[in-house]
């Protein structure tokens, strides 16, 4: 019990998938609405997150072997579900950069989270709470870096600290924190 | 909200995931340049062709899947052909299939843009992966260049964040001191407000 408290407590905080894996990065520096709505869309954000991983679980350990190079046009065929269900809920419906639509950016973080479920599971109760740990992990920085935009945005008047470049920063030096901060 | 993102911004926000992880090292983010070129080509190409054949949605999904089965072709080929390059190639080399850089420009007419936007990013590709493997590991390419102890912190995920808003910084800053992206003259007539960021 203590072992799966432990992997829970590590896939929160020290193997955040957004800073150490970089899943959920630019969805979260570009998605992220004022800090008081952000705890409902990150919520939307994070239970579809959930439902395709674990989706993306049963079939990457139980289908055949056989059928394993199929396994990436699975993944991708369960982000588009993930994606339907993410804009039912209200998001990713706008048009981002030179009318791209915005659930390009919620399939490379569906997708990614698969794959990267694929690297570190093998089929074992503690994939369970590895999973949910890592949800819940994108989820708190979603509403710290919603956090901290708006008070970029409420008191920074130059141009430049009220960019995508200082969340950066931030999400680098929250990165270094949880990594214990090696310099050599 | 595309009137605020300059012109680097377009490149960087959408190449962020390959910015992040393809800049280990020199050689990796070389590797991950081409191929997301390639595959952006392609993805342009189909997308000239096959832009009355589908619905807006469905042509968006059709192309998504021809980008991220291209970047799975590739996956699969290219160890074969060079054994050296499987070093580089891991879980992230599938994701430049469905990264946003390789679709921003696939239905646009105008080729320039295209270009620029993918030297843009080859450009930060190198300068990113330079810095990172230069302070991290004091190589460059593997060969050996500074001999006092690294920043190891440089390779880890931290420097990658570091690294890249840095870039981006620096080259903002060098792009409007060098006025390199030039106002678009028709659009600057019809912006009037305060505020408005620059534009192509």
């Amino acid at each position: 019990m203590n072992e799966l408290v432990l992997i829970f407590h590590d896939s929160v905080l020290i193997n955040n998938i957004v800073l150490t894996a970089f899943i959920g990065a630019l969805l979260i520096i570009v998605e992220t609405p004022k800090f008081r709505d952000s705890f409902s869309a990150g919520l939307r954000l994070s239970a579809p997150l959930a439902l395709i991983a674990y989706l993306g679980w049963i079939f990457t350990h139980r289908i055949p072997a056989v059928y394993n190079n199929f396994l990436p046009g699975i993944y991708f065929l369960n982000s588009l579900l993930g994606i339907h269900i993410i804009k039912k809920s209200g998001l990713l419906r706008e048009k981002w950069i030179r009318n791209l639509p915005g659930s390009t950016l919620g399939l490379v973080y569906l997708v990614a989270f698969q794959l990267f479920i694929r690297e570190q599971t093998g089929d074992q109760l503690a994939d369970f709470f590895l999973i949910l740990g890592s949800v819940l992990g994108f989820y708190l920085l979603f509403i710290i870096i919603a956090g901290i935009k708006e008070q970029l945005n409420l008191n920074e008047s130059d141009r430049i600290y009220r960019s995508e470049y200082v969340i950066l920063l931030a999400m680098a030096f929250l990165a270094a924190v949880i990594s214990g901060f090696e310099l050599g | 909200m595309e009137n605020n993102f300059s012109p680097l911004k377009k490149v960087i926000l959408p190449g962020l995931l390959i910015l992040l992880a393809g800049t280990e090292g020199v050689y990796m983010a070389l590797l991950f340049s081409a191929s997301l070129i390639f595959i952006a080509l392609a993805v342009r190409i189909i997308a000239v062709s096959s832009e009355k054949l589908f619905s807006e949605e469905t042509g968006w999904i059709f192309l998504w899947g021809v980008g991220f089965s291209l970047a799975n072709f590739l996956f699969i080929v290219l160890p074969g052909f060079f054994p050296q390059l499987s070093g580089h190639m891991n879980f992230y080399f599938l994701l430049i299939g469905v990264t946003p850089l390789v679709y921003t420009n696939c239905k646009t007419e105008n080729r320039a843009v295209f270009i620029k936007d993918n030297v843009l990013f080859l450009t930060l590709m190198i300068f990113t992966a330079t810095g990172r493997e230069l302070l991290g590991a004091g190589t460059i390419g593997g060969y050996i260049l500074i001999s006092t102890e690294p920043l190891t912190i440089m390779t880890q995920p931290a420097g990658a964040f570091l690294m890249v808003a840095l870039s981006g910084i620096m080259l903002e800053t060098l792009a409007g001191y060098f006025n390199l992206f030039r106002p678009n003259k028709s659009a600057c007539a019809t912006k009037k407000n305060k505020g408005d960021e620059e534009h192509e």
